[in-house]
């Protein structure tokens, strides 16, 4: 999982103004597909309610995967999942995080589009 | 794969607890204003109460509302110091007041009694807790960060209002306890 880390650490870069607090990534892990959360550096993505893709086709897809602090309370890496086949991955995404240097959590939503 | 739509984030701005740009910086924090009546609520569901508390019954008491969401460390964290005040200032006039208002829609699990039942006995609040589901309660109050804090006196009128995790024994902690024990003592 640090591969993957760096991996997706490396790839993408959010285009526009304001820099979103976490992005979604698509990658492949062990030759499979994988979704992930990415949070900017200085963010921190609350573990206890993972991340999650609402399908605007309907459905939600939680990206839970991934090693957690020892209170369980935030990821150490990004929340991923396998991304499910054949379901376009569009709809919004919901993420609850932190900043570092904060001491309340937020939540934010995305609307997402992902195409092969 | 191509990822054909930047990750703006429209939306977020939008909803409470959202933040743009990720927002101002919030450390903890706790402000006094003008007093000004507080709004009352009205909940149905009710942990830790027979049945619904209702603002106009404390009338007498100074109340410190909680708002929180047991899957928010930062709530978390900072229980043991409102158990803490509970038991030290109940029997002299405080009634804490946990709003539990959920951060994901259903599928998550924040919306089930049972689960806030769970965490209530995890942590030992024994004070009541209303679900704030709809996210009215925390609308009127117009919260925007888990966990966050108004301070009642006894005359229903807000008096201070916060947000941020603290512990038992931090400075903020001792700003709450002073401010608690003001408004018990007017």
């Amino acid at each position: 999982m640090r591969l993957l880390f760096a991996t997706l650490a490396a790839a993408g870069c959010a285009s526009g103004p304001a820099p979103a607090p976490v992005r979604l990534q698509a990658g492949s892990l062990a030759g499979e597909a994988i979704l992930a959360v990415v949070p900017a550096p200085d963010l921190r993505i609350n573990a206890r309610v993972p991340p999650a893709i609402e399908l605007a086709a309907g459905g939600v897809v939680r990206l839970a995967r991934g090693r957690v602090s020892m209170d369980s309370s935030y990821f150490l890496e990004p929340p991923w999942d396998v991304r499910p086949p054949g379901v376009p991955i569009r709809g919004a995404l919901r993420v609850s995080f932190c900043r570092a240097d904060e001491s309340v959590c937020r939540s934010v939503m995305l609307p997402i589009d992902l195409q092969e | 794969m191509r990822i054909v739509s930047a990750l703006a984030w429209i939306i977020s701005i939008a909803l409470p607890g959202a933040s743009a740009a990720h927002g101002q910086l919030v450390r903890t924090t706790t402000t006094a204003g003008v007093p000004r009546p507080a709004p009352s609520w009205d909940n149905t569901s009710w942990l830790n109460a027979e049945a619904p508390v209702r603002l106009e019954q404390l009338r007498g008491r100074v109340v410190l509302l909680n708002f929180w969401v047991f899957t928010c460390g930062n709530c978390t964290r900072t229980v043991p110091s409102l158990v803490d005040f509970d038991s030290r200032y109940r029997r002299e006039g405080l009634t804490l007041i946990g709003i539990h208002t959920p951060e994901f829609p259903p599928y998550a699990g924040e919306h089930d009694r049972n689960n806030v039942a769970r965490a209530l006995a995890r942590q030992d609040i024994t004070y009541p807790n209303a679900q704030d589901n709809d996210r009215r309660t925390w609308d009127r109050y117009a919260i925007r960060y888990w966990p966050s804090f108004v301070l009642i006196d006894k005359r229903g009128r807000i008096r201070y209002e916060g947000a941020g995790e603290f512990h038992v024994g931090d400075p903020t902690y001792g700003t709450w306890e002073q401010r608690i024990r003001a408004l018990l003592a007017e």
